[in-house]
């Protein structure tokens, strides 16, 4: 009986005074777009995620716009906002945003930001994988490879086909960028510029990095980092 | 042993609910605010210093970052206000008395919006007096009881004195004209740094340092309702909306436009009980801003008022008295000298260092419009109707009776969009279409289009048509029914005054009666070193004050003073 009324204690205090004042929730900024055509004549996907994903936007005067159902479509390089009092699929204007934040539903978290200048990719958004001093960051491209064809109504019609082309960028300390495709050692060592080869070898050797996929690249970044702090 | 146990577990409860129930969820703020005198002549620029204290604290990203001054009179009547954003927790300025003030008691009151839940007995309070430059008689004049004291209510807290002391370097007696060099020190170690505003002024006669009845509020009853939000990074305007009798009861849209160059608009939708906000960014200060709610029947149309965040109640004025003998011959003096002083030009003895501007971030609804069109690049048309059908074909009118509405081309899909596009003039949405038609080249400097349908959060528009006016056009704005103007005020950022050391030259050549000979709202000294301030004493002899209000690194309010005499 006493535990109880403890608990109760508890939860009428939390209710009674456990009121937060948000106002940034209150006068976060309007998302603004126009409706999104999904584009006709393709097979696939052409957006990162399968399904909508609660995100966070962060505007160019630096406001946040919390919890919104987003997806990104790597072909357009376009967020997308499902505005959910209409059920209305709007492309948001990308000069409204300056970052942005997926949440999936495993926990983890896929941060967009526009891409620096350095890595020539003419503004478009890219995810940060990594970094401190030297970072590492992904376009999540969807490109048209090849074409499919199929029979509609009798009639046989050529569809492209839509798959991912990930773009991965290596900002080093001296503000160079490098870009590679696939992530092994050759591609990734290779185009580097003798200091930094030395240090990357350097790390892998000594760690027994292996660098195969996303993860073992986001490993050898941290690693990287940690040893020139 | 069990009850033991489980009255420490009720303890611990206690402890956290009391944890939850503290600053955490509601910060109690409070000002310290330092005016540089008591008394003022009509003219007088009045210097005061405020700090923002939270949770009984100096920090530096406070709840509320912006502060309200009202100078009010005795009737309630705000004669001055000011807003300022805090840097860090302070903020200090300046108010000029105008010429036309009338002798008597006055009040200056500082207060964040988020001060206004807990009741205006906790805002902060001074009481002046101010006298008339050309009021000779000074017949009727009573000065607040509080004048031949030091002390100020300061909410919530108590002052206490000792931590701080005061030196004269070299003589304990100064010169008419002559420097001045006082020296301040922490004198315990409790204290890692203290955070002031420093006053040099003229001691009023009678004026005593009384402790005893110093007067302190606590008054921090905990709100039923917040009613007024913290303004945190940008100033909220907020007002109700009153529906007319017999209309539909309903969430009412407020739209918010500036007078601007620019296709702009806010919008707030009403909660209950009717209330609107809006948070308007650094962009919107000192604008002409325009609120109206959708629609274009004034019969239903429902009535919006602002709320005025300089409102003061009726104030709590002090009790005043006769000023004695000595006070009136001093004001009389003051009076002489204020008017030497302009004889000479010698008022602005101060100046103020410069802060840089904050980066403005307009409100744009588009960054980029599809088509910009300038008239002057084209013959001079008569009205809208001749332009959207020369030289903006994207734009196409449609008259059914007396209404108009404009249709824009769909740039994606060619064609023109199926609903009626929103036409902003000079930054105002115009409700009746019909308004712009008489609108010619003459009157308007450019027109944006933008050929797509917008959607901006839950409006959609079919299009925009952003007119823009020539040079004595632009503050034209649509007649909208139901729509109320109001001006957002300036944000004002002064920087910290400067007050010159009187050269020897400017001494003999000038008539030099200041009844102030310091102010600085920005003193800092940490506990191991001392800070010193050198100063110009005036021609006028007589005792000074040097008064030190403000607040050390532990958390304790100062109060310091001391007197130093001026001899000839």
């Amino acid at each position: 009986m006493q535990r109880l009324l403890i608990i109760l204690i508890l939860f009428a205090s939390c209710h009674i005074f456990g009121q937060t004042v948000n106002t940034d929730s209150l006068f976060e900024p309007k998302l603004r777009g126009t409706p999104y055509e999904f584009p006709l004549g393709y097979t696939g996907t052409p957006f990162y995620t399968d399904e909508w994903l609660k995100g966070d936007i962060m505007t160019p005067d630096g406001r946040q716009i919390s919890n919104k159902l987003l997806r990104y479509d790597g072909y357009s390089d376009l967020l997308v906002w499902f505005r959910e009092e209409d059920s209305l699929w709007v492309q948001l204007d990308p000069d409204f945003i300056q970052s942005f934040t997926l949440y999936r539903s495993n926990g983890s978290v896929a941060r967009f930001k526009k891409s620096p200048v350095v890595l020539n990719t003419a503004g478009s958004f890219v995810e940060f994988l990594a970094g401190d001093e030297y970072q590492v960051f992904v376009r999540r491209k969807v490109a048209v490879r090849g074409s499919e064809n199929r029979k509609i109504e009798g009639k046989v019609y050529a569809f492209g086909v839509w798959q991912p082309q990930y773009e991965y960028y290596l900002l080093l300390p001296d503000n160079s960028s490098l870009r590679f495709r696939k992530i092994n050692k050759r591609s990734v060592l290779e185009p580097l510029p003798d200091q930094y080869y030395l240090v990357f070898d350097d790390i892998i050797r000594k760690g027994h990095l292996r660098l195969r996929n996303e993860i073992d690249l986001i490993r050898l970044i941290t690693s990287i980092n940690a040893s020139v702090k | 042993m069990k009850e033991l146990r489980h009255l420490l577990i009720f303890a611990i409860a206690l402890m956290f609910s009391l944890r939850l129930s503290g600053a955490v969820a509601y910060p109690s703020e409070s000002i310290l605010i330092h005016t540089d005198r008591k008394l003022y002549i009509s003219g007088d620029a009045l210097f005061f210093s405020l700090r923002l204290i939270e949770n009984g604290e100096m920090t530096e990203g406070n709840f509320s970052q912006f502060v309200y001054v009202v100078l009010r009179n005795k009737s309630n009547q705000a004669v001055q206000k000011v807003c300022l954003k805090l840097s860090g927790s302070k903020a200090y300025g300046i108010l000029h008395l105008p010429d036309t003030l009338s002798s008597g008691s006055y009040q200056l009151v500082a207060f964040t919006q988020w001060m206004r839940n807990f009741g205006e007995k906790n805002f902060a309070q001074v009481d002046l007096c101010i006298a008339n430059l050309f009021d000779k008689e000074l017949s009727g004049f009573e000065i607040p009881e509080s004048m031949v004291s030091l002390n100020d209510s300061i909410s919530g807290q108590q002052e206490i004195s000792g931590p701080v002391s005061i030196e004269g370097v070299g003589n304990s007696e100064y010169k008419c004209g002559g420097t001045v060099q006082l020296k301040f020190m922490l004198s315990d170690t409790l204290a890692k740094w203290g955070d002031f505003s420093i006053s040099v002024r003229e001691a009023i006669p009678g004026e005593a340092f009384d402790r005893s009845n110093e007067k302190i509020t606590n008054y921090q009853p905990f709100p039923e309702k917040l009613l007024f939000l913290p303004e945190k990074s940008n100033q909220i305007l907020s007002g109700t909306v009153k529906r007319k009798k017999g209309s539909e009861e309903k969430q009412e849209i407020i739209l918010l436009s500036a007078n601007d160059s620019l296709v702009n608009l806010q919008y707030s939708t009403t909660g209950n009980p009717g209330q609107f906000q809006f948070e308007l960014p650094a962009y919107y200060e000192g604008k002409d801003l325009y609120l109206y709610t959708p629609g274009k029947d004034s019969y239903t149309m429902p009535e919006l008022e602002l709320r005025d965040k300089f409102e003061l109640m009726p104030g709590s004025f002090p009790n005043t008295e006769k000023p004695s003998e000595a006070i009136i011959n001093l004001i009389r003096t003051h009076q002489d000298f204020a008017r030497i002083s302009r004889y000479y030009n010698l008022s602005q003895d101060y100046k103020f260092s410069v802060k840089e501007p904050e980066e403005l971030h307009q409100p744009r609804m588009f960054m980029s419009a599809g088509s910009t069109i300038y008239t002057r690049d084209y013959l001079p048309l008569e009205n809208f109707e001749e332009i959207s059908r020369e030289i903006l074909p994207s734009v196409q009118v449609k008259k059914s009776g007396s209404s108009w509405s404009l249709q824009v081309e769909d740039e994606v899909h060619h064609g023109f969009l199926q609903g009626n596009a929103a036409v902003f003039l000079n930054g105002v949405l115009v409700q009746d279409n019909s308004e712009i038609k008489e609108w010619g080249s003459s009157r308007i400097e450019k027109i944006e289009v933008l050929k797509r349908l917008l959607i901006y959060g839950s409006l959609r528009f079919e299009g925009v048509v952003g007119i823009m006016g020539k040079e004595g056009e632009t503050m034209v704005v649509p007649n909208n029914p139901g729509m109320i103007k109001t001006r957002q005020p300036l944000v004002l950022n002064f920087g910290r005054p400067v007050f010159k050391v009187n050269s020897e030259k400017s001494v003999k050549t000038t008539p030099d009666f200041r009844s102030l000979l310091y102010w600085d709202p920005d003193f800092r000294i940490s506990g191991k070193e001392s800070g010193t301030i050198e100063f110009a004493g005036s021609l006028h002899q007589g005792e000074y004050i040097v008064e030190l209000k403000g607040m050390t690194s532990d958390g304790r309010l100062i109060h310091e003073w001391k007197t130093i005499t001026i001899t000839r």
